[in-house]
């Protein structure tokens, strides 16, 4: 049932997709489920369902949630940002030397 | 010596017709040796089977099952909205609190009245892990929940009757890469395999995590061989690189250090180049099974690193802990580099990214970042253990190549 106060906290684009954050999340809150199409299974977290508890943060293991409140919005730092120069690469060859397979761009 | 001593001492022993000399001879000697152990213990079990034939013959009961005085009778675990966890099962202390170290070796379940039992228990020789600090990861209970529900099916949930043809090059890349996946699951199965059995039952929460990476392994070097062969193209080249670093991650001497070798290296390596899959994929029957295996593989990553965190954490000595990672880091990190700069792995993935092997140098300029990325994940992976590797890795960060 959504909530009348959003919560704060947000995965950033570096989930590995690993879901151990989903079972963190208390049961009744369920506010952690997979992005739906998204290449990687990554995670986000609906905010008009969290309750800022917390709990999910140390079951990640590439500490990509954050509290809004005290770190800010951010699109993730550290080794797990660098497949984006690989996408940026990739991108652009899209569909060529009989590439049979869809790609949908950035993960 | 007791009727019932007597009785077992004349028990035959049957043997099966040896099929050749060596293998029989095996069999025999394996054998003797496992009657003459539990003849040695015989005043133990003996003694018991004796009671509870006399129990049988005189028609009594005993009903010693019921007083529930040494239980933890009443307490009721609470599922959760998602069902009865391992998290939710865990939540009563008496039930949940896992020890630092366990005295138990053998399967009297943590939490039952096994006090009672315990001068009359069999010690099991072979589970010699006994300390937490050598396999807890936080998350292990949320990664064993979610290993669960996102289990899949090689052979119905991959769409192989829609496997596109493509150019004999691409095949043979895709067939290349598909052997290498299929030789190192091989190893990310047997490594839990190896400790699993060694592991006291009071962790079982780990081991009931490591028999799902078990089982997803299978299902991945499952998955890879079959991808060889549905293209009409087979099983190309293993490589005595890669097997070199198989062998270094399988007789790591402690799990803490398989673990830091095969999850957070090893498999870390192959979860990057699953995330590299989108563009690795030349058909969409690819690209699925590169999406599906990225999921297991997530998992098997993040357990890695949050075991790793929690064995360097639990140190009583934390910097001589991280000494003895160093050292076991620096040759482990060059035995995965020899599977790594293997051209074998490389050159199948530059023809991938390239699109033929008259655009590999093209390619190679996509295994550039790929290289990159994997070299820049570990080096996130091990900072999020508290290990800081940066300065002391021996993988180059940037990959080796003179274009």
């Amino acid at each position: 049932m959504p909530r009348t106060r959003a919560g704060h906290f947000y995965i950033d684009p570096t989930c590995i997709g690993c879901g151990a954050c989903e079972h963190g999340c208390p049961g009744k809150v369920d506010a952690i489920c997979k992005i739906p199409g998204d290449f990687g299974g990554r995670f986000t977290i609906e905010a008009g369902q969290c309750i800022d508890c917390g709990l999910c943060i140390p079951l990640c293991p590439v500490a990509c949630i954050h509290d809004a409140r005290t770190e800010g919005v951010t699109q993730g730092s550290g080794g797990y940002t660098r497949i984006r120069d690989l996408q940026a690469w990739a991108a652009p060859r899209a569909g060529r030397s009989g590439d049979a397979a869809g790609r949908s761009g950035e993960v | 010596m007791t009727a019932t001593e007597s009785r077992v001492k004349d028990l035959p022993i049957i043997l099966p017709e040896p099929s050749e000399a060596t293998s029989g001879e095996q069999v025999e000697q394996a054998t003797e040796e496992w009657v003459e152990k539990f003849r040695g213990y015989y005043d133990q079990w003996g003694t018991l089977l004796q009671q509870n034939l006399d129990r049988l013959s005189r028609g009594s009961y005993s009903l010693h099952w019921l007083d529930t005085e040494h239980t933890h009778w009443g307490t009721r675990v609470q599922p959760s909205s998602r069902g009865l966890t391992a998290a939710d099962i865990d939540r009563p202390k008496v039930y949940g609190t896992l020890p630092e170290h366990t005295e138990w070796r053998n399967f009297a379940p943590r939490g039952s009245a096994r006090d009672l039992y315990k001068d009359a228990m069999p010690v099991i020789e072979g589970y010699d892990v006994l300390d937490k600090s050598h396999l807890w990861a936080d998350n292990v209970n949320t990664l064993y929940e979610e290993a669960k529900v996102r289990q899949w099916n090689s052979t119905t949930d991959i769409p192989w009757s829609e496997l596109e043809p493509v150019s004999e090059e691409l095949e043979k890349a895709a067939c290349q890469l598909s052997t290498f996946l299929t030789e190192v699951e091989f190893v990310a199965g047997d490594f839990p395999s190896r400790w699993v059995w060694r592991t006291a039952p009071d962790f079982f929460e780990v081991n009931n995590f490591l028999t799902t990476q078990m089982v997803d392994e299978a299902r991945h070097m499952e998955v890879f061989r079959k991808r060889a062969m549905a293209g009409a193209g087979g099983l190309m080249h293993p490589s005595p690189a890669f097997e070199w670093a198989l062998k270094a991650i399988l007789e790591s001497p402690t799990h803490s250090q398989g673990t830091f070798l095969l999850n957070v290296l090893g498999e870390g390596l192959v979860l990057s180049i699953f995330r590299a899959g989108e563009f690795l994929s030349k058909t969409h029957v690819d690209k699925e099974i590169f999406r599906l295996c990225m999921q297991d593989e997530a998992r098997h990553v993040s357990y890695g690193t949050l075991e790793f965190k929690a064995y360097l954490d639990a140190a009583a000595d934390r910097e001589r802990a991280l000494a003895d990672m160093h050292r076991f880091a620096d040759i482990g990190e060059q035995i995965i580099l020899t599977a790594l700069s293997e051209p074998a792995l490389l050159e199948s993935v530059a023809v991938l990214m390239g699109g033929s092997v008259a655009e590999i140098d093209e390619g190679m300029e996509g295994v550039g970042f790929l290289w990159s990325t994997i070299v820049e994940e570990y080096l996130q992976r091990c900072d999020r253990a508290g290990f800081s590797r940066r300065d002391r890795c021996t993988i180059p960060l940037e990959f080796p190549w003179a274009a």
